[in-house]
């Protein structure tokens, strides 16, 4: 490396600098009503009023049932919990007998309840005594989660991959890391807890934690992750990640970061995918180029499975365009894996 | 290596621009507007940072389509400017990603558009040269410090506005961009003395 070096590429670089880069008037004009045209796919931040209707009074009226439910069944933990003698009254046994009803539907319930942890279990098994629906679907969750976790769950599955990861800014991230980040751990190590919003979690984790995971946590999230693969056939509004995330596979050799994030988990992720391999669906990709090349191979869930159980095994799998050979590579490959 | 700063316009705060507040509520004209404010510094930086490849038009298409979706989330924490580039340089780093370890592709019309500066025709064509042989030795860089590299040394943008669109440090834009210039300087000196490759 020499002076000389450094003033060619410094010629080299202002040689580009000064270039012009002229913009024909037809791309110009082909490119706005493209976009135009597109819809603006993505609901709008806060929900527009809506017409209240008789189904909408009735499934208000389930959730106020269903919270006010939650907070009487939480109340009677807490006096159930309440060490003997500070109050006057334990209440009756049946009081005690739903406690532990509670406590065996919800996997960790009593693994730290005054805990960040063991709240966040707690609230994770709320909706799975009840229905999940309520977590899932309420808009009520915003802002300031950081403290609860049935909010943080809601405001994960609010925002979806795309909101959290695919904007050109991190403030999706920013209102849940670092404030809850303890949350988000403990609610991706909860199996109670819906696997989509245990997949975002993990991604926030995965994206701002170095070192994440520990080893001991790599089972729980192969299964996390072998959730969100099986979720790749619908489009992003739904919340989970495109086949984009997953990378342009086999020969492509462009592994994408949550791709990355499942070969990282290493081998012990394989039992967790093959139940993928009956999955026929065709994977989705978005974008331009990436969904031009992508969907053209029509991958299907189980070609993505197969993709990674062959990377994590470290052994050879070939793309093939025609299926029936692709279920004749992937059953080779099956035959091997041990 | 002299830096010129060629950073996008500032823009007033969106609560004070009516454009962005017309085109965050949907109005076409409005977003309209601000594409034709907006739409040639994208194309260029798009070209900065890919190089002049056939799959531009589609990139700057991607950048406006998620610009267009992501306007209603646009609160106002940065220019609009700001705005449109970051998601440009996330375009353009997805592009480099999924292109990466395939033949480099320029588009020669494209190419000599850039040259055309030059008047005598022997000058273009050492200018077309001398631009393929640019796009061509960044195409060799990682996407991460290429696009870090370009932003800073080219762009002439300082390591905070860089980390800013890229989303990270300061601190790792511009360690990015030095070792995309280490590469370079070295990609250089092999090529001039190729008998000292090892």
């Amino acid at each position: 490396m020499t002076d000389d070096d450094d003033a060619t590429l410094a010629r080299m670089l202002a040689a580009v600098r000064a270039a012009p880069t002229p913009l024909p008037d037809a791309t110009r004009a082909a490119v706005l009503a493209q976009v135009l045209a597109a819809p603006r796919s993505t609901p709008p931040v806060e929900p527009a009023v809506a017409p209240i209707t008789v189904a909408a009074r009735r499934r208000a009226w389930a959730v106020g049932a269903g919270l006010a439910l939650a907070l009487a069944a939480g109340l009677a933990l807490w006096i159930a919990a309440r060490p003997r003698g500070v109050a006057p009254d334990d209440g009756p046994p049946a009081g005690r007998g739903s406690h532990v009803a509670m406590a065996g539907s919800g996997s960790a319930t009593g693994s730290g309840s005054a805990t960040g942890s063991g709240s966040a279990t707690g609230s994770g098994s709320a909706p799975g005594s009840g229905s999940g629906a309520p977590m899932a679907g309420s808009a009520a969750g915003s802002g300031s989660a950081a403290g609860d976790p049935a909010a943080v769950v809601r405001q994960l599955l609010r925002l979806g991959y795309l909101e959290l990861f695919q904007r050109a800014d991190d403030r999706a991230i920013a209102s849940l890391y670092p404030r809850a980040a303890d949350l988000l751990a403990a609610l991706v190590a909860d199996p109670m807890v819906d696997p989509h919003a245990r997949f975002l979690a993990a991604e926030i984790l995965f994206a701002r934690q170095p070192g994440y995971p520990a080893p001991a946590l790599r089972p729980a999230l192969a299964e996390v992750y072998a959730a969100a693969l099986g979720h790749t056939y619908g489009q992003v509004s739904d919340g989970w990640v495109a086949g984009n995330g997953w990378g342009m596979l086999y020969e492509l050799d462009g592994l994408g970061p949550v791709g990355e994030h499942l070969l990282a988990l290493g081998p012990a992720a394989i039992p967790a995918l093959r139940p993928l391999l009956a999955r026929t669906e065709v994977v989705l990709y978005e974008g331009s180029e990436e969904a031009t090349v992508g969907n053209a191979r029509a991958y299907r869930i189980k070609d993505l499975a197969a993709y990674f159980i062959a990377r994590l095994a470290g052994r050879p799998l070939a793309f093939h365009p025609a299926v029936a050979d692709r279920d004749r590579a992937i059953a080779a490959l099956m035959a091997a894996v041990p | 290596m002299t830096l010129v700063a060629v950073a996008p316009e500032p823009d007033p705060p969106p609560d004070r621009d009516p454009t962005v507040a017309q085109a965050r509520a949907g109005d076409r004209d409005a977003f309209a507007r601000l594409y034709h404010q907006h739409v040639d510094g994208v194309y260029a930086r798009l070209t900065r940072l890919v190089g002049p490849v056939p799959e531009r038009d589609d990139l700057l298409q991607q950048t406006f389509l998620q610009v267009h979706r992501g306007l209603p989330r646009f609160r106002g924490d940065a220019s609009i400017a700001t705005f449109i580039h970051r998601v440009a340089v996330n375009v353009a780093l997805d592009h480099l990603r999924a292109r990466r370890r395939r033949p480099l592709d320029l588009d020669d019309a494209a190419v000599a558009a850039m040259a055309a500066t030059a008047t005598e025709p022997s000058a273009r064509a050492a200018s077309r040269q001398e631009l393929a042989r640019v796009f061509a030795l960044l195409a060799e860089l990682t996407p991460d410090q290429r696009v870090a590299f370009v932003l800073i040394a080219i762009d002439g943008l300082s390591a905070r506005e860089a980390g800013d669109l890229l989303g990270v440090t300061p601190d790792a834009a511009k360690q990015r961009a030095l070792a995309a210039r280490r590469e370079l300087l070295a990609a250089l000196a092999a090529a001039d003395r190729p008998w000292r490759k090892p």
